[in-house]
């Protein structure tokens, strides 16, 4: 028994040794980061010199070129110069990064690239990038790996950013809900990058084909919009959504207006009776077709079905029903449906051609409108 | 000398009293015993005592010192209790759970000193357990069980020990064995031993005094040294029935 | 004596695997690091560089809190079978990963979500379970395996329940993401904070109730010879459930619900050992730690992405729990 006390106790002791000799070597291994280079020029350290030297020499002119930012979830950014190795963590700061021509310095984005045709047409070299995982298991040690100088990532990402951070790669958090925030996100990117030129033009965009838009709708905005969500049209965009906004921007008013919220509500057929919308409209990504909501008999009675007003948004390019750079097409496309009089279909379709052209650099084909 | 001191004792469970005002004492070197009916209330009694249930009225001092306001730790100094049916989970070795006799000598964290040590081999001896101290204490028979675990009790060396139905399950020759070796502890080293017993001849043969306990009270003390064979008869009449009782030296045999 | 000796080379045996696992851990992952790599790291050649930061703040303390992780499991696990005396128990069984998940759940949603309150949050949520389990197991009346299992899936959905309705309120983004991690156990956003917080809770629980030993063996009596042995049984069988829920708390609130652990390596360190003494806890500890790194190298290596380590958690308990469930007619 005796013995066998003084066994556990050593081996316990080991254990605790070992425990703190890993401690102390992550202690000593961090202490030299400050002034490592000063005394370790080694041969084996030559690979990092180069990186280490470039930094130094535009330290000395930082203090000008520094660039301080707030991201969207309250916490302050610093860069040293403009980011040039550019890591994105999912679809709408990767369409950000395209439309603010930053597509070059995109070293790593999110997985399954190849479900976003847009890539594919305005910068196939995006579908080669090194994965740093999904909204739901985000890879740390992934996004490390390509040793990026910015990490652009969605609030819901936010517990992964304190890794990073402890890694020394800035972080910068995004929340485009509304087109204010996909605004000020653009805003923020373009700063982070130096492309602030690029994000002036693309607000000014914006501005014009709103109050543009606004004048094809005139007075007639109270057409009853239903917004059918993606998993199933017995879900809808509330007030809160971004969605709503596109109706009222497009001239229409949301059916589900008086809803609260700011994520898909689960409605019933009851519910959409009640509504009666003018209007149904289909996210281009739904899981369903237009003909389900045509052919269900619970909705026959229902305004929209009745006058065959059921439209799906076109598919094969971006979300435009979410608040994405290209969001503003929606707008353009809902208005020419909603007042085709003023607002032609033909020119819906010019104006996002040229949209492309002008801010993705390619000129859209086949598209499924 | 007076040992074991109790005085208007009560104890139950819930609501429900069981004991009713029980008052005795035991002397250094006595074994006493409690003879009486299922649910009479000895158990209850033994517990009582032991403090393991909560709410008990009354006094129980044992050399002197009031054993019911004391912690679990202090208390297993000066009583130890014999359970026959005790449960051991598997997995113990026999040596391990003797040594769970000792644990409230030990200080934490503290290993068992030299006389400890050579306590336990005494008491290994005397009782023969030397054959199986590296055996799982589950693989035992029920007689090594129970001698193991009045080994236990004998390394907690307390001047009063309590034990209910220690020959529960034991042949012949072991349940006299335990016995004998339990008789002798009270009497050699001036203990005080309470003892609980469903044959009237064993509990006749190996107590100094017995009690007979009926609806929680004692009804009677027997004397089985100093009363004639006819008077013991007549007091157990009570609980057993009519019995035929025979002295035989320091042994009494209780026949229907 | 010959059971000691095995014991002892048991014991031995397990801590080289958990070393030689634990090495192998430290190489997997997405960013590029060696062996070589590894060691010019850690003897301090490779100051500054990335690979030097990602071993420290994220590769190194993912294995340290797999390792405590599992080794808290895994203790608890045993202290459970032990103080319960029923072999099903074990903190998921008993519903206290459960509740301590929806603790967490709830400083995350009502509250900042800091480390601390997310730990004080699992360590509340789980001692409530323990509590409504020890109601419902003494209200029923008596301590069968079956009526502990059936107030921890009682409890279990109940806090299931508070986990949908927080689910329910949180905001879409952020807060829902970080919810959802409870219910399924991961290493993926562990880093040197974190694993510092795991080992801090921890680390002092474990090393107090493996000093507990005697009491935690003696407690397995029952509570009528403990305390006729001298010891409070009552009190001690809080202080040692609290311990052990602190820890297992404490690395819920940093990995997430790891299932079966705290189940499967107490059996495994009693099959191994036939023991159920200190040894058996030393074992317990060992088997939890090494499951669970185990566990986090497949999570890491079986495909691009990371999966849950409780798919392979429950994966390894399955077949143990057939073997249970034909053993139990017998037994």
């Amino acid at each position: 028994m005796k013995k066998r006390g003084k066994q556990i106790i050593s081996l316990a002791l080991c254990l605790a040794l070992l425990f703190a000799a890993a401690v102390c070597g992550a202690d000593k291994g961090n202490t030299p980061e400050t002034g490592g280079a000063a005394y370790q020029p080694e041969a084996d350290a030559g690979n990092r010199q180069p990186e280490e030297v470039k930094a130094g020499a535009e330290n000395s002119e930082a203090s000008d070129n520094e660039i301080i930012l707030t991201d969207q979830d309250g916490n302050e950014v610093k860069l040293n110069a403009p980011a040039e190795r550019i890591v994105s963590c999912y679809y709408v700061t990767t369409y950000a990064c395209i439309a603010l021509g930053l597509e070059d310095r995109l070293a790593g984005i999110e997985s399954k690239a190849d479900k976003r045709p847009v890539y594919g047409l305005a910068a196939p070299e995006l579908l080669e990038l090194p994965d740093v995982g999904t909204l739901k298991e985000f890879n740390v040690e992934a996004a490390a790996a390509v040793e990026p100088d910015l990490v652009i990532m969605p609030k819901r990402l936010s517990d992964s950013a304190g890794a990073l951070k402890e890694l020394g790669i800035p972080v910068l958090i995004v929340y485009p809900e509304s087109q204010a925030l996909l605004e000020e996100m653009l805003t923020l990117i373009g700063r982070a990058c130096g492309a602030e030129e690029n994000a002036d033009r693309l607000l000014k965009y914006y501005e014009e084909a709103e109050s543009e838009l606004a004048g094809f709708a005139g007075e007639k905005t109270d057409t009853k919009v239903y917004m059918a969500g993606v998993s199933s049209y017995l879900k809808t965009a509330p007030k809160g959504m971004y969605q709503s906004e596109m109706i009222r921007k497009a001239g229409g008013r949301n059916a589900a207006g008086n809803m609260e919220g700011d994520a898909w509500a689960e409605v019933s057929y009851e519910d959409i009776l009640a509504m009666n919308p003018d209007v149904i409209i289909v996210p281009s990504s739904a899981e369903y077709g237009v003909e389900e909501i045509t052919n269900d008999i619970n909705l026959a009675e229902v305004n929209a079905v009745k006058s065959g007003a059921v439209y799906q948004m076109p598919k094969g390019l971006e979300e435009w029903d979410s608040p994405v750079p290209s969001g503003i097409l929606g707008v353009r496309w809902l208005c020419s449906i909603l007042h085709e009089d003023t607002y032609s279909r033909e020119e819906m379709e010019k104006d996002v051609r040229e949209f492309y052209q002008t801010f993705y650099g390619f000129a859209p084909e086949d598209i499924v409108w | 000398m007076e040992l074991l001191r109790v005085e208007n004792l009560c104890a139950g469970y819930g609501k429900q009293r069981i004991v009713e005002n029980i008052s005795f004492s035991v002397k250094a070197g006595e074994t006493v015993g409690i003879f009486g009916e299922n649910g009479c209330g000895k158990t209850t009694l033994l517990k009582g005592i032991a403090g393991l249930i909560s709410g008990v009225l009354g006094r129980v001092s044992i050399g002197g010192q009031d054993i019911v306001p004391m912690t679990a730790r202090k208390r297993a100094e000066y009583v130890s209790m014999f359970f026959a049916g005790a449960e051991v989970p598997e997995g113990l070795l026999t040596e391990e759970v003797l040594e769970m006799g000792w644990y409230g000598r030990l200080r934490f964290l503290r290993p068992p000193g030299a006389a400890l040590q050579s306590e336990k081999e005494r008491v290994v001896r005397e009782l023969g357990l030397e054959g199986f101290l590296s055996k799982y204490f589950g693989s035992l028979s029920q007689g090594q069980k129970q001698l193991v675990l009045l080994g236990r009790l004998l390394l907690q060396n307390t001047p009063v020990f309590l034990m209910d139905e220690p020959d529960n399950s034991l042949d012949f020759k072991h349940r006299h064995a335990l016995l004998q070796k339990m008789r002798l502890t009270a009497g050699e080293k001036g203990k005080a031993g309470l003892l609980v017993l469903h044959d009237p001849s064993l509990i006749m043969s190996y107590c100094d005094r017995v009690f007979l306990m009926r609806e929680g009270r004692f009804a009677d003390t027997v004397c089985p040294g100093k009363e004639t064979e006819r008077e013991i008869a007549e007091k157990l009449k009570e609980i057993t029935g009519s019995v035929q009782v025979t002295k035989r030296g320091s042994s009494v045999i209780i026949s229907p | 004596m010959q059971a000691k000796k095995t014991t002892g080379r048991m014991i031995g045996g397990g801590m080289l695997l958990l070393f030689a696992l634990c090495g192998l851990s430290a190489c997997i992952g997405s960013y590029p690091l060696s062996l070589p790599d590894i060691l010019r790291v850690v003897t301090g050649n490779a100051a500054g560089e990335m690979g030097e930061r990602v071993f420290f703040t994220l590769r190194l303390p993912r294995v340290l809190t797999g390792a405590a992780a599992g080794a808290s499991l895994g203790l608890c696990g045993g202290v459970f079978q032990l103080l319960f005396r029923n072999p099903l128990a074990s903190p998921d069984l008993v519903g206290v990963a459960s509740g301590a998940g929806a603790g967490a759940a709830c400083a995350i949603v009502l509250g900042t979500g800091s480390m601390e309150l997310v730990t004080g949050g699992a360590f509340l949520g789980g001692m409530a379970a323990l509590l409504g389990v020890f109601l419902l197991v003494w209200h029923s009346g008596g301590n069968r395996p079956g009526s502990f299992i059936l107030g921890g899936i009682l409890i279990s959905s109940l806090s299931d329940a508070a986990v949908m309705l927080l689910k329910h309120g949180a905001d879409s983004e952020g807060k829902l993401a970080a919810i959802e991690f409870w219910t399924m156990g991961s290493l993926s956003a562990v880093t040197a904070s974190k694993a510092a917080g795991v080992c801090a809770v921890c680390f002092p629980c474990l090393l107090l109730l493996i000093l507990f030993h005697r009491e935690i063996v003696l407690l397995s009596l029952g509570d009528e010879q403990a305390s006729m042995l001298g010891l409070s049984a009552g009190k001690m069988r809080l202080l040692l459930l609290t311990l052990a829920t602190l820890s297992v708390s404490g690395v819920i609130a940093v990995t997430g619900v790891i299932a079966f652990v705290g189940l499967l390596a107490p059996h495994g360190a009693y099959l191994l050992l036939r023991r159920k003494n200190r040894a058996y806890l030393w074992m317990s500890m060992l088997t939890g730690a090494i499951l669970t790194v185990a566990a986090d190298c497949f999570a890491r290596s079986v495909t691009d992405g990371e999966l849950p380590l409780s798919i392979f958690t429950t994966l390894c308990a399955a077949p143990f729990l057939f073997y249970f469930l034909r053993t139990a007619k017998t037994g």
